[in-house]
């Protein structure tokens, strides 16, 4: 299998992924008016709840593990903002590793702030992507923050990829607070 | 006297069905991996490398932006060439002036630069002694905006251009350390200046009429 297959692939999931986040998202919203949408909600929590953390886990596993595919496999160069992302990722596949072993309930505590601070970065490797302009006026010969490696789908770089992973770990992690929150 | 044990308070886990969650993931699995066979069937004709086999002698040291540029005052490298359809291109020390520009396919900052120069290119045209040329370098298929023959065909690029080869021996022999990298070149076949990264019109358009003047 060759990296352009495995792009496709990651990038779909990236889309599947960021589109149950937004359905998920959705639901919690509108579950606060009741309605069918706290039925959903309660489906959501009792199928994920206890079984968020290590869902969360696996999420963080295969983002790292695709990170290391395309800078050791693929030969990317990993830019400045990739390591950021790494930073926040990487941890997150091994506390959270540790946190579903344990059946650690506060771990939310210490993720969720660690995926949104990895969210943000993406968000933000996203947009130099797109608006070159926020960033210098070059591209660094070695690994540019700027230069997109991967493009799929008309919209899919390595920074949405690793949004998709981040924003999945936050949900995943606050479904299994809700689930907790309930059982008390 | 013993305290009562408080009654225990009904548990407040939410009511819901337990959805088939092994079986769901399984299946969207299944389904991706069945769409990305689908979007990555070959299409029958791919389109080859766009390596170039250019011959250079001598070269620059890295420009390092901080410490002033030891490049300058000193002879550029001599390169031979051709372009993406194969006519040869040398850039030699032939006593005219020169404006060198090393390009990367899929670099935003190269994507910018290029369209400016071309309509530049076409309002002003070049003073008399001096000539133009650019290098296709740091191409990879697996990047965005591949191939760069098409890229710079569909911008209208009027300059010829040297493909650089797989291990971009034209941009290490030019000391290149970001694109666009820009090579100004003194009519005695040395460097009159080297910039890293984008430059405006006015910049050029001053280097260019420096460059022109006897």
């Amino acid at each position: 299998m060759d990296t352009a297959t495995i792009s496709a692939f990651f990038a779909l999931s990236a889309v599947a992924i960021l589109m149950l986040v937004v359905i998920t998202g959705a639901v919690w919203l509108l579950s606060m008016g009741g309605g069918p949408a706290a039925a959903w909600k309660s489906t959501i929590v009792v199928s994920l709840g206890d079984r968020a953390v290590l869902l969360a886990w696996l999420v963080a596993l295969i983002a790292t593990a695709g990170s290391l595919y395309y800078s050791e496999v693929a030969g990317f160069e990993p830019c400045a903002y990739c390591w950021y992302q790494r930073i926040a990722m990487y941890p997150l596949a091994v506390i959270l590793g540790v946190a579903a072993w344990r059946r650690d309930r506060s771990i939310h505590l210490y993720a969720i702030p660690l995926a949104a601070i990895g969210g943000a970065i993406a968000v933000y490797h996203y947009l130099v992507q797109r608006f070159p302009d926020l960033s210098t006026g070059s591209c660094s010969a070695t690994a540019p923050c700027r230069g997109i490696w991967v493009w799929e789908l008309g919209f899919v770089t390595i920074p949405v990829m690793a949004f998709a992973c981040f924003a999945a770990i936050i949900t995943l992690l606050g479904i299994g607070r809700s689930r907790a929150a309930a059982s008390r | 006297m013993m305290a009562k044990n408080p009654p225990a308070r009904p548990s407040q886990a939410p009511s819901g069905r337990r959805l088939p969650l092994a079986l769901i993931l399984g299946g969207l699995f299944t389904v991706l991996l069945i769409v990305t066979v689908f979007l990555t069937l070959d299409p029958g004709e791919s389109r080859a490398d766009e390596y170039g086999e250019p011959a250079v002698s001598g070269a620059l040291p890295l420009l390092n932006p901080t410490a002033g540029d030891a490049a300058i005052g000193t002879p550029i490298p001599g390169v031979t060439g051709a372009g993406f359809d194969g006519a040869p291109v040398a850039i030699t020390d032939d006593g005219r002036a020169k404006v060198i520009i090393l390009l990367a396919h899929w670099c935003p900052a190269c994507q910018s630069e290029v369209p400016w120069v071309t309509a530049w290119l076409e309002q002003n045209g070049l003073p008399e002694g001096v000539d133009f040329y650019s290098v296709a370098t740091s191409i990879d298929r697996n990047r965005e905006n591949w191939p760069p023959s098409t890229w710079l065909e569909d911008a209208g690029w009027p300059v010829p251009v040297i493909v650089d080869d797989r291990s971009g021996t034209v941009s290490s022999a030019f000391g290149l350390t970001a694109f666009p990298f820009w090579v100004f070149v003194n009519a005695d076949g040395t460097v009159f200046a080297r910039v890293a990264g984008g430059i405006g019109a006015g910049v050029l358009e001053a280097v260019v009429a420096e460059l022109a003047a006897p």
